[in-house]
């Protein structure tokens, strides 16, 4: 039977002008989920409250079998890897010291692991963390996470603001993370189509609430996009339409496959066409 | 709890060594031999603030909390390299203090140079709570305000030489150098017991603030 890495029941977090509300979230082993939302849909909250790194208001986080706020909870930390959006780590430091630092923290740190990691990634070992650049910080994040046989890689916008290359090439390396047994990743982005290359399911926020969280092969199954003219769009059932888009030659919306007349073709929504067309619907 | 100290000697071990020739040059210097000893103690104190700010200005905190850390470690390491920087810089100004004493004709003895210590170790044991529960920001607005606020009335004392500060220093440096035990014994119990008190304080601080409790 498959289990679930992390479980999220009822989690609320209100802040001043922002709340996260009633989010319901299970991450099974083996997979990839993508959490993707817009700047502020609460994502990195997210992260934190997984963590049990802010407060919450209300609600329930289990990780790798591990209530978030009981006591055991400090020795699953030695199986999760995080990165988050900025590295957090002190200017003044080089690769090699955050190795030494990161030998004393982690009781399963591999030091042979993180040096190869630090090669791989053509990391200088002795540079100082403020004369790297953006790709190369989120790198050594990275390689830091992976060098501690982590189970859970939890990574907070660890792919924005770098160069398609570098993007490509971490994607891969958390795709080969969640092959090996027992492993699962939760990685929040607003880049839409890196989450489809990777992830197994994807779980929708928007301004703090969870739109879906389904698999993405069933999200891609389940929506299509219809281009036709303005006359056709109206005989369409009103269950079908999540929202559309009226121009001067036509009207292009997003419908659900199963509620649709087989006499009008629907093409093949991308996520990022998915993401879009809900939030309108979602707006209005 | 070695990472911890190994990452706070990465950060401000630079700053560290350039201010501790600055304060050993000052302590060798005729007419600052006493500001020198003082400053060469001040400096284990400024090592623990320095370390917060860095982590504040890092998010390093924020990276802590993800780590498997408890919060009270954090907190006890920079109280540890406090300590460890205070005995290391207390070794040195006592040092200081004897050739001065001795060959230089210098004001400050070796028991007042001990007692002089445990009162730093007692500032810093009052200073660590308010950084963490104010932030770094507002705790050193407010800190430096008022050690300069004491600095500048100290100074202005000084100047009205008919006011009696300078006879005030002079005698209360008398009765320390003639009552050495009983001051450094004071001294110390009151650093000890003032510590274990900031401490409590600072990890439940430190915690809140870091669980955004203070947000």
């Amino acid at each position: 039977m498959e289990s679930n890495v992390v479980e999220i029941k009822g989690l609320r977090k209100r802040y001043k002008g922002f709340a996260l509300e009633n989010l319901d979230l299970a991450l099974p082993a083996g997979c990839i989920m993508g959490l993707v939302g817009e700047n502020g849909a609460g994502k990195s909250t997210t992260i934190r409250l997984i963590m049990d790194a802010i407060s919450r208001d209300e609600g329930k986080i289990t990780v790798l079998g591990v209530d978030n706020q009981s006591p055991d909870f400090l020795r699953t930390k030695e199986d999760i890897g995080v990165v988050l959006d900025e590295t957090c780590i002190p200017e003044v430091i080089t690769a090699k010291q955050l190795g030494k630092i990161m030998a004393g923290t982690y009781k399963n740190w591999e030091q042979d692991v993180y040096d190869s990691w630090l090669e791989k990634f053509r990391l200088p070992p002795d540079k100082k963390f403020k004369e790297y650049s953006r790709g190369m910080t989120m790198k050594l994040g990275i390689a830091a996470a992976l060098s501690h046989r982590a189970k859970l890689l939890l990574l907070d916008e660890a792919t924005s603001g770098l160069d398609p290359m570098v993007r490509d090439e971490l994607l891969d390396v958390f795709a080969d993370f969640a092959v090996e047994d027992g492993h699962a990743v939760l990685l929040s982005s607003h880049i839409v189509s890196d989450l489809e290359k990777i992830c197994d399911y994807i779980a929708f926020l928007h301004k703090g609430r969870l739109v879906l969280c389904e698999e993405k092969d069933a999200l891609l199954d389940r929506y299509g996009i219809l281009k036709c003219t303005k006359e056709q769009i109206k005989n369409v059932p009103s269950e079908a339409v999540h929202s559309m888009r009226l121009g001067p030659y036509g009207a292009e919306a997003l419908v659900e496959r199963a509620f649709m007349p087989k006499d009008l073709l629907v093409e093949r929504a991308t996520l990022e066409d998915i993401i879009l067309y809900l939030s309108k619907e979602e707006d209005q | 709890m070695t990472a911890l100290l190994r990452k706070d000697l990465y950060i401000t071990g630079r700053q560290l060594r350039l201010l501790f020739i600055v304060a050993l040059g000052l302590a060798f210097t005729p007419q600052f031999h006493a500001v020198g000893t003082i400053y060469l103690l001040a400096l284990s104190m400024t090592l623990s603030q320095g370390s917060i700010a860095s982590d504040s200005r890092s998010r390093w905190d924020q990276f802590a909390a993800m780590l498997p850390i408890p919060a009270w470690k954090i907190v006890l390491s920079k109280y540890l390299i406090t300590f460890l920087a205070a005995l290391s810089m207390g070794c040195v100004a006592c040092a200081v203090s004897y050739v001065q004493h001795r060959f230089l004709d210098g004001s400050i003895s070796v028991p007042l140079t001990v007692a002089l210590l445990f009162t730093v170790l007692t500032l810093h044991a009052v200073f660590l709570p308010i950084i963490y529960r104010l932030g770094v920001e507002k705790a050193q607005i407010i800190l430096s305000s008022v050690c300069f606020g004491g600095a500048a009335l100290l100074f202005a004392g000084l100047l009205m030489r008919n006011s009696g500060v300078i006879r005030f220093v002079e005698s209360v440096v008398w009765l320390m150098d003639r009552s050495a035990p009983v001051l450094i014994f004071g001294s110390a119990v009151l650093a000890a017991v003032s510590n274990v008190i900031s401490f409590r304080l600072s990890v439940q601080f430190y915690a809140n603030r870091r669980y955004g409790l203070y947000d």
